[in-house]
């Protein structure tokens, strides 16, 4: 097989002439002052991952589809490679690169670059078209970023962060240099003065679905732009594909046309539990019923559709709806699409590129529910008056956001009416009262929280009872075992320390409790302090330096890496975490065919499932060959691995057990340890094999 | 005049008193129309009224919905006084008995025994639409449009503040829906999405400052939409353009909260609240860090109040500080702001009334009377007045020195009215508002009442008929040499056979006026009252004189 992709551009009378590299492979070099961290993108990916997990809420419930549906609300910025179904644009195929003598003097009225961090003065440059897919129409106003793949955050300088509560300082920059420009009228971009590195480039335009340079399948990394110190590299063409849409028309019980009803489109993807669930847009019907979920990205969705102030608060809070509205005692139950209350029913919508899918959903009459109960200090079970009581839909349709309470009487007694049938968590949170110590009443008293209750709604329930305690406080240590043998040379603990100063140590919901993350800045000394822990089951996320692994976390003795961290209202009101960070082992290698470089061929490292049944998300890594067919991935745990060469890969299969039941016989086994490193010979496996199976 | 106007709703809603007739609610749900047609699936409300009774511990409302009929009924229910609300897709709310939308009137009063039949009619909502594009014509996904109510303060000054918004499609497209009648101005402007982040769009590059119908950067001087019941304001369509200047007109204010009771750094929560005549500025709400210090980015050159209200903490006074800073921001970022938080202090204050003889110490009952000095900065509480003792004094809580107030004396007894205001040489209601720099301990209110008002009984009709108008707004106006003296204005709603009685009428001269509907305080605002200057009857009110008057309602423009 030649390497893909070897074509000519036409573009009206202008072409652009695709030729091959002469490639030198030496990816690793130190030059013009600048360390090219050979990282991959996966580094910077799951950088920004950690960086993301502390935006995200995300909610694990188990729904009667016999799954573990994760349904998160994602505030995905910036992040994450979102591809196309079939999409066969951005081809892969290797660009023009010509040295340059000496400083560009291109004109900057194509596509100027908004900001230049990481420019040079003998900078390489990077220019291209882009192009409608369907139509080979040449694309004005499409946004395009040029991310730096290699890059590795400064030490410890710390900035003033955004506000927030107990929110530490963020540290310096916590995500990549970023380049950003404007296709010209004629669909032309261009960046000059560019530092030598390995560079993700990613084209946005409305009404289109956002592309990697190199991508293929949807989640599918991008093929890395190499620019070498002063190259000019041409002829990148980037096509990009109309985004599909879901529009139609709410009604009510009666056919009436229903408006404020909260429609939501969730993306059926594939992660370490197996399939889940993320929303990808939610949006409110007008007063014709009529909703738009517009310029989603191709693939499988759900549809549902609630009615209410819980579920469209996260909508409602950005508008000012009418007063006019009939206020909700019509609680309707959760629909999915066509129009049941079962997702086992519901109807998967595959969206492919370009499609305008119209649904109409029709809510049904449905049965309402009264929840009594009692609301108790845990350790006194006295009534605590004037609590907060929520319920939150377990479908986890609000969003992550806290619905409206209901406030207990001075006995603690609460009465919830109107609840439709389904699951539901409910939870009870206490402000501050005045504590009656040494005779001052002015001194408040701790916050109260509850744990959470997941219940089933079928029938009236009576005579609950929520026991509440104080938060807790968790002290805790980052710390170093091992010192990890870089290409640089060796790391230890104490100078990734020092580059952690100020960085984030993040508690993130996920038992599908609600609130805000959270997190402490860590001390120069590892050390962070995290107050106010509501009981619940979190996942602990800390900024990894690069090349090291989370070697263990432990909370007060326990096992917090595997599971999560989880507190009850019986434990100790404080607390110790203990975080470890282990010298991570690596592996690289080249992806050849008939002797051809393979750019973008996605890179799937996978825990050998006969040796590692724990599926932890932190042992599944990807990264993409750059446009040398070289890939090269870090920081990764010690233990047996599949890996594999995807030349496509739609959707993130390689999490499907199904899936590696089928192509783990064409997996190489990696056996990984500290600071080691492995070469494995990997053979690609081509698109029309794992087409096959995504039918 | 209670019993009559319950005699009268009684009346209205075919009332049957009989033994044996369990007592209830029902009713009928109507659209306005020629004939009316019935209107099934409203929602119904029915709140017990309940003064004694707030909180967890009050009764729940009964909620019916309309069947296809239009008919809804509460069975059962007991007697008592009771609020009917009804709501229904498309159409206004309304309550049963209001004189006017969000104005109720007394409660429905069901005895023992009886069944009472309701008759309420909806009227349709106005609704605006239309489309937001760029500069080549492409449609503005996901801008928040905003429809602007025209509004004024206790002042008369003209507000333009948001009332309701939405965000537009992938075609640029939006509905504001069912909102209320009233004037609006329709601005747009690009917001990040705080909830979702599709990567499929492109937030288009800064520069895009909020514009508005029919694409200006400034509403003023622009006529407002006016809309009715009913109406349909389609094709509300502009454009965004990009204003080079925009990003660099805006700057970032920085400064710090220090509790003025304990000298320390204290969380609080900051309003950025912009002042003047026209400001479609929005108040701005933000919080302090931990450690007292705030930022606010993106702020747009103008007039604001800086409010900073502290919260939760420990200690008498905590949560009632309040500290404030006027700033008149330019081009330029502003560092180094201090607020200094404090309950404020105390004013007191002197309440007499004089007779035609001179001066004289109050010997009516004037606990009764409600002293109110209200800032021009919304978000600096008011303050109110201690009850007058019986020898006249009185304190005033939450004073702050540096800001504006105007004063306002309600609750008087008989025909008593607000005759002069004073610190010192200083007549405060002739200048309108009043501030004070420092503050001595020899600073008293003096408020004097008149008692030698005279009053107004009258009706009102219709424009071409006999027909009393019901819940029309009455407004008597000083000749225009008074005008600045808002305490003589006077402002009633008609009762439900169109009737009224104004008392404590200060002598002199007037304009007596009556409409349909009116935004609330916009007869305090010389510019509309000016407009409907010919349409006033003018009206000489003789010291202790009991005048009559009848008068026919503005027609609507």
């Amino acid at each position: 097989m030649t390497a893909r992709r070897s074509v000519v551009e036409p573009l009206g009378s202008q072409e652009f002439t695709l030729k091959h590299r002469a490639v030198i492979d030496r990816p690793y070099k130190k030059e013009t002052g600048i360390d090219i961290a050979p990282c991959g993108l996966i580094c910077s990916r799951m950088r920004v991952f950690h960086m993301r997990e502390t935006l995200r809420w995300i909610l694990i419930l188990t729904i009667p589809l016999g799954v573990a549906v994760q349904i998160g609300l994602g505030l995905q910025r910036g992040a994450g490679a979102r591809g196309q179904r079939g999409a066969r644009g951005g081809a892969p195929g290797n660009p023009t690169v010509t040295p340059s003598p000496g400083t560009p003097e291109r004109g900057r009225g194509r596509g100027q670059p908004n900001n230049r961090p990481p420019t040079s003065v003998n900078g390489g440059s990077v220019q291209g078209v882009v192009l409608r897919a369907d139509t080979n129409e040449t694309l004005s106003r499409a946004r395009i970023d040029l991310v730096r793949a290699d890059w590795a955050p400064p030490g410890p300088t710390r900035q003033v962060g955004p506000r927030g509560g107990a929110a530490p300082r963020q540290p310096a920059a916590t995500s990549p240099p970023l380049l950003t420009a404007t296709t010209d009228e004629q669909g032309r971009f261009q960046f000059d003065n560019i530092e030598p590195g390995r560079y993700t480039l990613r084209a946005a335009r409305n009404q289109f679905v956002r592309q990697d340079y190199g991508q293929r399948g949807r989640n599918e990394l991008g093929t890395l732009i190499v620019v070498e110190r002063g190259e000019q590299v041409t002829g990148i063409v980037l096509r990009l594909y109309l985004a599909p849409t879901i529009s139609g028309r709410v009604t009510d019980p009666l056919g009436q046309p229903m408006a404020a009803a909260t429609i939501a489109a969730y993306r059926l993807e594939y992660g370490p539990s197996g399939r889940s669930l993320t929303l990808a847009k939610a949006t409110l019907s007008d007063d014709r019923g009529e909703y738009r979920l517009f310029w989603l990205t191709p693939g499988d969705y759900y549809l549902v559709a609630g009615y209410g102030a819980q579920v469209s608060k996260p909508l409602a809070e950005n508008v000012s709806l009418t007063p006019n509205l009939p206020e909700e005692d019509q609680a309707y139950t959760v629909v999915y699409y066509p129009g049941t209350t079962n997702i086992r029913d519901a109807e998967i919508i595959r969206l492919s590129a370009g499609l305008d899918s119209f649904r109409d959903v029709h809510f049904m009459e449905t049965q309402r529910y009264t929840i009594r109960g009692r609301v108790v200090d845990a350790s006194t079970y006295r009534a605590v008056s004037g609590a907060s009581v929520f319920l939150l839909l377990g479908s986890g349709h609000t969003g992550g956001r806290e619905p409206d309470p209901i406030r207990a009487d001075s006995d603690g007694r609460f009465t919830i009416n109107g609840a439709a049938a389904g699951t539901y968590i409910l939870y009870a949170t206490a402000e501050p009262t005045p504590q009656a110590l040494g005779g001052n009443r002015n001194v408040l008293g701790p916050r109260l929280f509850s744990e959470l209750h997941r219940i089933n709604l079928t029938e009236d329930l009576d005579g609950i009872v929520i026991p509440m305690a104080p938060p807790v406080e968790i002290t805790g240590r980052v710390r170093f075992e091992g010192i990890l043998a870089d290409r640089e040379g060796p790391i230890d603990g104490v100078r990734s320390l020092r580059e952690l100063d100020g960085v984030v140590v993040t508690l993130t919901r996920k038992d599908g409790g609600v609130g805000d993350p959270r997190s402490s800045a860590l001390s120069a000394d590892g050390s962070f302090t995290i107050l106010e822990v509501p009981p619940g089951t979190y996942t602990v996320s800390a900024p990894v330096p690069l090349g090291f692994y989370i070697k263990g976390i432990r909370y007060s003795g326990r096992d917090a890496l595997s599971a999560g961290l989880t507190i009850r209202n019986v434990d100790p009101r404080s607390g110790s975490l203990d975080i470890v960070f282990g010298p991570g082992s690596s592996i690289d290698g080249r992806i050849l065919d008939r002797g051809n470089a393979v750019a973008g061929a996605q890179i799937v490292l996978v825990p050998d499932p006969r040796w590692d049944t724990a599926r932890s998300p932190d042992r599944f890594k990807i990264t993409a060959t750059d446009t040398t067919g070289s890939f090269y991935l870090r920081g990764i745990a010690p233990g047996r691995y599949l890996a594999f060469a995807f030349e496509e890969l739609e959707n993130r299969f390689y999490f499907d057990p199904e899936f590696l039941n089928r192509f783990g016989v064409r997996g190489v086994p990696v056996q990984l340890e500290e600071n080691g490193i492995a070469r494995p010979d990997l053979t690609l496996i081509t698109a029309a094999e794992t087409e096959a199976f995504s039918r | 005049m209670k019993i009559a106007l319950a005699l009268l709703l009684l009346a209205q809603a075919g009332a049957v008193t009989r033994p044996g007739i369990p007592t209830g609610i029902q009713g009928m749900i109507v659209a306005t129309g020629d004939p009316p047609f019935a209107l099934p699936n409203a929602r119904v409300e029915l709140t017990r009224v309940q003064p004694s009774q707030s909180g967890p511990n009050a009764e729940a409302p009964r909620v019916a919905r309309a069947d296809v009929n239009g008919r809804f009924e509460f069975s059962g229910v007991r007697p008592g006084q009771y609020r009917l609300k009804v709501t229904r897709d498309r159409y206004l709310r309304k309550e049963y008995g209001e004189v006017a939308l969000d104005e109720p009137g007394p409660p429905i009063t069901l005895s023992n025994g009886q069944r009472l039949d309701l008759r309420i009619v909806l009227d349709p909502a106005p609704s605006i639409s239309g489309r937001i594009s760029d500069e080549q014509g492409e449609g503005v996904p996901n801008a928040l449009v905003r429809a602007y109510r025209v509004n004024y303060d206790t002042r008369g000054s003209r507000r333009i503040t948001p009332a309701f918004s939405t965000e537009t499609d992938d075609h640029g497209e939006y509905r504001l829906y069912w909102i209320d009648p009233g004037e609006y101005y329709v601005g747009a402007a690009i917001v990040p999405d705080p909830v979702f982040d599709n990567p499929n769009e492109v937030t288009p590059p800064d520069g895009y400052a909020p514009m508005y119908y029919p694409g200006l950067t400034d509403p003023a001087g622009v006529e407002p939409i006016r809309l009715r019941i009913g109406t349909e304001a389609a094709g509300i369509d502009f454009r965004l353009t990009r204003d080079p200047e925009f990003r660099e007109r805006r700057v970032t204010l920085r400064g710090d909260v220090v509790m003025g009771r304990t000298n320390l750094p204290g969380r609080s929560r900051i309003t950025l609240e912009p002042l003047g005549d026209v400001a479609a500025l929005v108040p701005r709400d933000e919080s302090t860090e931990a450690d007292g210090s705030f930022e606010i980015h993106e702020v747009e050159p103008g007039d604001y109040m800086l409010v900073a209200q502290a919260v939760r903490s420990a200690g008498r006074g905590a949560g009632r500080e309040t500290g404030f800073v006027r700033l008149l921001i330019r081009n330029q970022d502003v560092s180094g702001i201090r607020i200094v938080p404090t309950t404020g202090t105390r004013l007191e204050g002197l309440l007499t009334v004089e007779t035609p003889a001179g001066a004289s110490r109050n010997t009516r009952d004037l606990s009764s009377a409600r002293i109110e000095l209200r800032p021009v900065a919304a978000s600096v509480p008011v303050a109110v007045g201690d009850p007058p003792r019986a020898e006249g004094d009185f304190g005033i809580d939450r004073f702050y020195t540096g800001s504006d107030y105007s004063v306002s004396v309600s609750g008087l007894p008989g025909d008593l009215y607000l005759k002069s205001a004073r610190i010192g040489s200083v007549d405060i209601l002739d200048a309108g508002v009043f501030h004070l720099n420092f503050q001595s301990a020899s600073d008293l209110l003096e408020i004097a009442l008149g008692a030698d008002g005279g009053s107004l009984k009258g009706s009102v009709y219709a424009e071409n008929s006999n027909r009393p108008v019901p819940g029309a707004r009455v407004v008597l106006a000083p000749d225009p040499k008074r005008r600045n003296r808002a305490e003589q204005y006077r402002m009633i709603v008609a009762d439900d056979v169109g009737n009224f009685v104004i008392r404590g009428i200060p002598p002199g001269a007037y304009s007596l006026f009556a409409w349909r509907r009116m935004e609330p305080n916009a007869y305090l605002n010389r510019d509309f009252l000016s407009s409907y200057e010919g349409d006033g009857s003018p009206i000489l009110i003789q010291a202790g004189e009991n005048k009559p008057a009848g008068l026919r309602v503005i027609p609507e423009r």
